[in-house]
């Protein structure tokens, strides 16, 4: 037999094997588990293990001072989460709060000092040594003609030791940023003639008149936006909301009203307001007895014709009197403003309009939502306003809490040709047209602050954020940069308080008045301040995710007030528009476009940097911002960090 | 959206991505209706997967057994270590519910320390869709086991959508329990489902006073707006 394989056998037997192989699972299930391992590289991140812990806080983003619960793992926290029973949220949180616990790996996080160039915000950042930077800063700060210290967020127990800085530091003035809500507030406190105090209370208005305000993305607070949504629900007392805005906005969307009006004519629009309501009478008649130059603004508003505030704001002279007398007879009314301050001075103009407008609808009588309440003895901090244009030659801004300053727009304003601007911050945030030199700060939950706050009803509040991370190396709390500039410049090394020691004597004088009550979290109950026995308990409940707050003030009588005091900025404005025949109201909107306005989009009111997490808003949904520059600048990268020559 | 991404590890929007290419187990859309004297009015449709009951389309078509109906709960489970990405069930949901996951997921660098470890990475070349936070139903479950019972008590399983909800816009309970809240309130004028034409039974319910966001949901979804990023 021969038994010689022959090449056809060979080419058989491997076409055999092969059309066998196919019809068997093996290929296929190669194929499948290869496909399954490219899915599954090694590299692919993977979530901690181990054991799991809550640590109850409080979130410092903003003033709202909102109980957060981090879900931690191996005592790193994985997620954020509301306390339902916390009075300033009640289980709350807005986008950012939810995502509080990414900003310590944020991208535009910084780890050391880099020096920003003046240019577009595409910017490259050099890096710096601790020294380098201390030396540079110092060399700027001595030669100084003039130095404004800008606190982001005024009223901590670390901006004491700003206010020393800028005391101590030659030609220095401290200027806090107040957030748009209290300038409203500011506005109308100042036409009083007797110290008061101003809140809103929102629960008793029936009319709300937004202009610009972001009221249904939160306005500062969730909490307050969900009781807005439940009274529009139908769970609670009508309201009905007038959003005055030339762009869409969320607010824009859901109010009962959109009044769209040409770009940056709100001001004059609340001008107009303000005649129609003086033309039909409508004021409040406590209003007429009460202001000492009624009279005044009225003649002080008749040259400004209705038919040119019409124009400027694109809407008909009916339209303003429909709207007036909705506020005068819907009442009681309330008119809020908002909007990023800007270097001509509309925005302060549109406050001043605003704040004129709530006290001829009479806002401020009882019961009504403006609560005018204890005189104020503390001394008025000057704001960025008063200072004069291109006279700063360094600004210090303390946007360790906030992440970003508010005030970009006047900063440029108010910048000499060489200005320095010195930021402490977590991130780097280009600002403006100078050059800057960022010092890092400890990211939120690495740092411990106190969270001072007013609630809708006037009471003070206090909570005390603690940190839920380990402070990376080589950053600066406030405290620490302050001690280290005084040496750097004076060349002092006086032994400052701690941040601890500072909110500590913060809290022992809150005990010390008796007033209030404390929140305590470990068992979600409500306690009088006076069963604390001492200051030491207070800063525990306080450090355990508790808040204390005050008793609700007395309305106080306001006595007299003078409404030329507040309207005289926004009619000297409109004023200037009208003679100016190059006004920027006067183009058609259809052929003239307005100039693109950079504006923080309004769910981020308070915080300019916000986890990378939200660009499934940004990307991937109907709630994509109306503004996307805003979430550009919030969530992306622009910066990149050039290595350092060491 | 932002809470259903933290809970179930989705990573942030990658390089490129688009709302008809990105991850998001839960979506809002933005429903307008012209008036007549101009104005606009708006809403916000927030739609996960509707949970259909019984023979899901998705299940129907999935060559793999990948997508599995509970009878118990009513959920409809996706398992991806299953799904070979031949995105059939895609084609079958008429609800655009489901999401093929285009890239591997990545998080700036550090923030994977963030990762929820109770629910795994979602990974590259599968489909998926909200399972109405499976990890903490087992959650619910094991306390439930540990406490000597079988029934998950309403208050221990609350998912991520419906906790971090400030308007309190979003419900949960068991439908079958004729004395629960959620039972009461879809008896309620203006609650209806999405298609409910299609027989598929969802078992999520909308609430909604006007008549025309009931009209333009329950006739068609596609025409909610549809904004196309980079094409």
């Amino acid at each position: 037999m021969n038994h010689r394989i022959s090449r056809r056998d060979l080419l058989q037997f491997a076409g055999g094997s092969a059309l066998g192989l196919l019809l068997s699972p093996l290929p296929w299930k190669l194929l499948d588990d290869s496909a399954i391992w490219t899915q599954n590289w090694p590299w692919n991140a993977e979530p901690l293990r181990g054991p799991v812990s809550n640590l109850l806080t409080t979130c410092s983003l903003c003033p709202s001072g909102c109980g957060l619960r981090f879900r931690c793992v191996s005592g790193n926290p994985i997620s954020t989460h509301g306390i339902p029973e916390h009075p300033a949220s009640h289980g709350t949180l807005c986008p950012a709060g939810l995502l509080a616990h990414h900003l310590r790996y944020h991208p535009q996080r910084i780890g050391r000092p880099v020096r920003l160039a003046a240019g577009a915000p595409f910017v490259e950042a050099t890096p710096l040594t601790t020294e380098e930077a201390f030396n540079a800063i110092g060399e700027r700060l001595r030669s100084s003609k003039s130095t404004v210290v800008l606190d982001a967020r005024p009223d901590r127990a670390a901006s004491e030791v700003l206010k020393q800085l800028a005391r101590t530091l030659a030609n220095a003035t401290y200027v806090p940023e107040h957030t748009e809500r209290d300038r409203t507030i500011r506005a109308m406190a100042s036409a009083f003639d007797q110290q008061v105090e101003i809140s809103f209370d929102l629960s008793s208005v029936r009319t709300i008149l937004s202009v610009r305000a972001p009221l249904i993305d939160g306005w500062h607070s969730p909490d307050r936006a969900a009781a807005i949504f439940d009274r529009r629900a139908g769970t609670g007392s009508p309201l009905f909301i007038i959003h005055v805005d030339s762009t869409p906005s969320r607010t824009a969307e859901v109010a009962d009203e959109w009044v769209k009006v040409h770009p940056g004519s709100e001001m004059v629009f609340v001008l107009g307001i303000i005649g129609a309501l003086l033309d039909e009478g409508l004021t409040a008649p406590e209003t007429r007895q009460r202001a000492r130059d009624f009279a005044e603004l009225r003649s002080a508003l008749a040259p400004v014709s209705r038919e040119w505030i019409s124009a400027q704001c694109g809407m008909t002279t009916d339209k303003l009197h429909v709207i007036a007398r909705r506020l005068a007879t819907q009442g009681p009314s309330l008119a809020l403003a908002d909007g990023q301050p800007d270097p001509n001075g509309r925005s302060s103009a549109l406050h001043a309009a605003v704040a004129c407008l709530n006290l001829l609808t009479g806002s401020y009588r009882h019961r009504a939502p403006v609560r005018a309440h204890r005189g104020s003895n503390t001394e008025a901090a000057p704001s960025l306003d008063a200072i004069t244009d291109g006279s700063v030659d360094v600004f210090l801004a303390d946007e360790s809490i906030s992440g970003s300053t508010s005030t970009e727009h006047l900063l440029a304003q108010k910048g000499s040709r060489n200005c320095l601007l010195i930021s402490l911050s977590p991130f780097v945030v280009p600002h403006a047209a100078f050059e800057q030199i960022v010092l890092p700060a400890p990211a939120f939950g690495e740092m411990l602050t106190d969270v001072p706050g007013v609630s809708d009803d006037g009471r003070e509040t206090l909570s005390v954020t603690i940190p839920a991370f380990r402070s990376q190396e080589g950053t600066f709390n406030t405290v620490d940069l302050c001690a280290a500039l005084l040496r750097a410049v004076a060349g002092t090394a006086d032994a400052s308080p701690s941040t601890e020691e500072l909110i500590k004597d913060r809290i022992a004088s809150v005990l010390k008045t008796g007033k209030g009550h404390v929140f305590k979290s470990s068992d979600r109950t409500i306690v009088p301040i006076g069963s604390l026995s001492s200051s030491e308990e207070l800063w525990t409940e306080l450090t355990a995710g508790g808040a204390w707050s005050g008793d609700q003030p007395t309305r106080k009588p306001t006595g007299s007030f003078r409404l030329m005091r507040i309207a005289r900025p926004a009619l000297e404005l409109c004023e200037q528009e009208r003679r100016d025949s190059r006004s920027r109201f006067t183009h058609d909107e259809q052929s003239a476009p307005p100039a693109p306005v950079r504006i923080v989009d309004p769910i981020l009111q308070g915080t300019t940097v916000i986890s990378p997490l939200i660009s499934k808003l940004r990307e991937e949904s109907g709630l994509r911002p109306f503004h996307p520059e805003a979430f550009d600048q919030a969530s992306s990268s622009p910066v990149s960090v050039k290595p350092s020559k060491a | 959206m932002l809470a259903c991404a933290v809970e179930n590890n989705i990573p942030p929007a990658h390089a490129g991505t688009t709302d008809r290419t990105g991850l998001t187990w839960m979506r809002v859309h933005r429903i307008e209706q012209q008036g007549n004297d101009a104005s606009t009015e708006t809403v916000y449709l927030p739609l996960m997967c509707q949970q259909c009951d019984e023979h899901p389309p998705c299940e129907s078509v999935c060559p793999q057994k990948a997508v599995e109906y509970d009878p118990e709960t009513g959920i409809v489970a996706q398992i991806p270590v299953r799904c070979l990405g031949c995105r059939y069930c895609m084609t079958a949901c008429p609800y655009h519910a489901r999401y093929f996951n285009w890239w591997d997921p990545s998080w700036p660098a550090g923030m994977e320390k963030t990762l929820n470890p109770g629910v795994s990475t979602r990974m590259r070349g599968v489909v998926e869709k909200c399972n109405l936070c499976h990890g903490r139903l087992q959650e619910a479950r094991e306390q439930a086991a540990a406490s000597g019972t079988s029934v998950v008590a309403g208050e221990t399983f609350v998912p991520a959508c419906v906790e971090a909800c400030p308007t309190r816009a979003i419900m949960i309970g068991d439908l079958a329990d004729p004395g629960s809240e959620i039972a009461r309130q879809i008896k309620t004028p203006g609650t209806f489902r999405l298609l409910e034409q299609l027989g598929t039974q969802p078992k999520v319910y909308y609430s909604s006073a006007r008549q025309w966001v009931r009209e333009q949901l329950q006739r068609t979804i596609a025409s909610t707006r549809t904004e196309v990023v980079n094409g």
